[in-house]
């Protein structure tokens, strides 16, 4: 069960006044508040823990790598990949779906490179990250990019992806959950589809792997990406799951120290996985506070975001985030002017909303009524959330969007309706 | 039996003849805000609190020390380890203490964008911040709002009081009329200072801040008070305007605040449309300002918002100045419609 006031207490941030009331946090979606037990990590490890990580042979250098071997672990369990060697820490989702593009299309290797006359299918309603980096890429290396249709409410048509397949598709992506409209997406099936044509299937779990149990194994999913400050952890922490033969197969993307057994003015032998990946000094830090770790030697823990949500247990992550999720959707649909987005049975959903408010036969532009709402200490998104192929789809600019977490409450939600349906009567011209 | 009611609660507050009911009821009517919440800001929120004024506003930027603790009487051990800011912890103390009292906390940097919204309303503004360069800024502000401030500061064994009725007593200006050089004066980072010295200062600064409160102004000092705890001296000096008129309270030309008075502009996330924020503006008159743009375009309001359509942009703009504008993505162009169409 999650006891929601017991986990306000660990989120400083949401006890803060906006204008003299109560601030209410509705963007987890774009980011997450950040507990005090990942905080205390980070200010124990700069504070006593701080050495070169795979770089030096000293006491402190050693416990160093084997915190942020560790992470790699952590991560690899809390997905459930089958070693740490298919866990590589990126920035961010956005930093592995380019590692992927870029490796993918500059990998000599016949079996995972993709070459001119290839192609790429992922449905319209994506995210600009999931699309972006493809484009230019592709465009140069004469590779197709198909976007698949969605139906009306924006849900991603397996039938449809498949019917796109030919036998020169090489990859399949689509995003667990999307970012507008929290409709969990059929990844299972759309994997099936793509495996029997041959082609590799990427997963954008950015916004499932912070809300639900998501398993790798069980999706069958080749790649797959997901954000750290969007589950509790610090930003610039990101993580790409790939199958360890793939990676083995795939050139890196960044190259620099670290990522190296041996290196000649004309030659080089990369590292071992996931080292060949992560070039550079890693942020064995921020990575240790997403994973959590252990100090072997005197026995120190780490408690890192993971840990925090498997406490939890992600399954009841999960049922809160829906319950709160049906809570607000029942008492929008009662209000006349506001048109919803995506199905509105909370069964299928994460915590993610999208909506537009309709008066007087006008859309009105969501940035006003997030200003509205700002005013009321109720901070939520406002825009095109980076999806503009989707906003087309819908026919729209932009929508509000509110997403719930851990820390939301019913109450919270009530406060929202509330100043929803004063803005609408009284505020609005 | 333990009673919480007004009379009760301060009865020895009304007994004196220099509060009285009348006091107590101007106290309890009252806005105050607390300008930094150090040792300072921390005794003044508590003094003013516990006397039972009715809103108080708290502003700091900063987070709890272990090095606060010997004097920021607010704060304990247990705030360090929450992480929360001074601003916060103080209110949730405070709130502990007089639950009738309305108390604001606000984590922020006092600064010339923002600093006339913080005073805007306020009927005392109390110094408790450690640097000049505020105060001279907190000293402009309250001239051009006409709020009475008191200045204090403390280092060492000693520290200085002198409160401001704008438009009656000189100004912080008068005394210091060029803001000390950095590292010219003694902080209590490089000298030190002792408990018992701010204790004695913020004593003297909430008294004179009560008074103002209520409207004892014949009580005020009118001076500059210096008062040193360790060698006992207790001093006041008259201050007297100088032969120029000064800047600030004669002439009202504000340098400090005219400071990085630039407006935010900022591109929205979705297609073509960019939000101004403008700087120190507190409320639009929408009547003026639609007479003004009626010729150029459609214009409709109510109390909560405008909406101005001129050719080919639209203006939603927010009671406090704050305005999106539709039609336009570059922040460039944003700024020069607002500009040509609102002003500043």
């Amino acid at each position: 069960m999650i006891d929601v006031t017991q986990i306000r207490k660990d989120f400083p941030y949401l006890a803060n006044q906006v204008n003299g009331k109560k601030r209410i946090y509705l963007d987890s979606a774009a980011t997450t508040q950040k507990p005090l037990q990942v905080l205390q990590t980070i200010n124990d490890i700069y504070s006593n823990y701080n050495a070169p990580v795979n770089r030096s042979a000293s006491s402190a250098g050693n416990i160093a790598s084997s915190l942020y071997m560790q992470a790699h672990e952590n991560a690899a369990r809390f997905i459930n990949a089958a070693s740490y060697k298919e866990i590589i820490f990126t920035k961010n989702s956005t930093e592995a779906v380019n590692l992927v593009s870029y490796s993918l299309i500059n990998s000599k290797e016949k079996t995972v490179g993709l070459v001119f006359g290839d192609e790429i299918i992922l449905p319209v309603s994506e995210h600009h990250s999931d699309f972006l980096p493809w484009t230019g890429l592709a465009e140069s290396a004469g590779i197709t990019i198909k976007y698949t249709s969605i139906t009306p409410a924006g849900e991603v048509i397996p039938e449809e992806i498949m019917n796109a397949i030919t036998k020169k598709t090489k990859l399949v992506l689509c995003s667990h959950v999307s970012n507008v409209l929290g409709i969990i997406n059929p990844v299972k099936e759309i994997a099936s589809i793509a495996h029997d044509a041959g082609a590799l299937f990427l997963v954008d779990a950015t916004q499932t792997v912070p809300h639900m149990p998501v398993n790798v194994k069980d999706i069958g999913c080749d790649f797959l990406v997901f954000s750290g400050h969007k589950m509790l952890g610090p930003a610039g922490t990101g993580v790409l799951y790939g199958k360890e033969s793939l990676l083995e197969k795939m050139s890196p993307f960044i190259r620099g120290g670290g990522m190296v057994k041996t290196a000649g003015k004309g030659s080089a032998l990369w590292s071992d996985l996931p080292w060949k990946f992560e070039a550079g000094t890693p942020d064995m830090c921020s990575a240790v506070a997403l994973t959590g770790a252990v100090d072997k030697s005197s026995g120190k823990n780490f408690y890192g975001a993971m840990d925090y949500l498997s406490k939890l247990g992600m399954k009841n992550v999960h049922s809160y985030e829906q319950y709160l999720c049906k809570y607000a959707l029942e008492r929008l649909c009662a209000i006349n002017e506001i048109t919803l987005y995506g199905d509105d049975s909370p069964g299928n959903r994460c915590g993610i909303i999208s909506m537009n408010i309709i008066k007087n036969r006008e859309t009105i532009d969501p940035h006003i009524i997030a200003e509205f709402l700002a005013d009321d200490g109720i901070e939520v998104r406002a825009g095109g959330h980076c999806a503009y192929p989707l906003m087309d789809e819908l026919g729209v600019t932009g929508t509000l969007r509110v997403s719930f977490y851990i820390y939301n409450t019913t109450d919270e939600i009530d406060v929202f309706i509330d100043s929803i349906k004063d803005i609408i009567t009284n505020r609005l011209l | 039996m333990i009673r919480n009611n007004t009379n009760d609660r301060y009865y020895k507050q009304t007994l004196l003849p220099q509060i009285g009911a009348d006091g107590q009821e101007k106290l309890r009517n009252s806005s105050v805000v607390i300008a930094g919440c150090g040792a300072l800001g921390t005794s003044l929120a508590n003094i003013m609190v516990r006397s039972g004024v009715g809103n108080v506003k708290i502003i700091d930027r900063d987070y709890i020390e272990y090095d606060n603790l010997p004097r920021q009487l607010l704060f304990d051990e247990e705030d360090i380890g929450r992480g929360l800011p001074k601003a916060v912890a103080a209110a949730d103390k405070l709130r502990k203490i007089n639950s009738a009292v309305t108390i604001e906390p606000i984590v922020a940097d006092i600064n010339p964008s923002n600093i006339e919204g913080l005073f805007h309303g306020t009927d005392l503004v109390l110094d408790g911040t450690d640097n000049f360069e505020t105060r001279f800024l907190m000293n402009e502000a309250c001239d051009k709002l006409k709020i009475p401030w008191v200045y204090a500061g403390v280092v060492s064994t000693y520290g200085m009081i002198y409160t401001t009725i704008p438009g009656k007593t000189p100004c912080l200006n008068c005394f210091i009329n060029q803001m000390p050089a950095p590292g010219s004066f003694a902080t209590c980072a490089t000298t030190g200072v002792l408990n018992t010295a701010v204790n004695m200062v913020t004593s003297i600064e909430a008294t004179e801040g009560l008074k103002v409160l209520v409207g004892a102004d014949n009580s005020l000092s009118e001076k500059l008070t210096y008062v040193d705890v360790w060698h006992g001296i207790y001093k006041s000096f008259t201050i007297k305007k100088g032969d120029e008129p000064c800047h600030v309270c004669d002439n009202h030309r504000y340098e400090y605040l005219k400071a990085d008075r630039e407006m935010q502009v900022i591109s929205l996330c979705g297609q073509n449309s960019v939000q101004v924020t403008p700087v120190g503006v507190n409320r639009i008159d929408y009547a003026e300002l639609a007479s003004k743009l009626k010729p150029s375009g459609e214009v409709n309001y109510n109390t909560h918002m405008m909406k101005f359509i001129s050719q080919l942009y639209e203006f939603t703009i927010f009671p406090d100045g704050r305005t999106i504008i539709k039609g336009v993505s570059e922040e460039i162009s944003a700024k020069a419609l607002y500009t040509k169409y609102i002003g500043l």
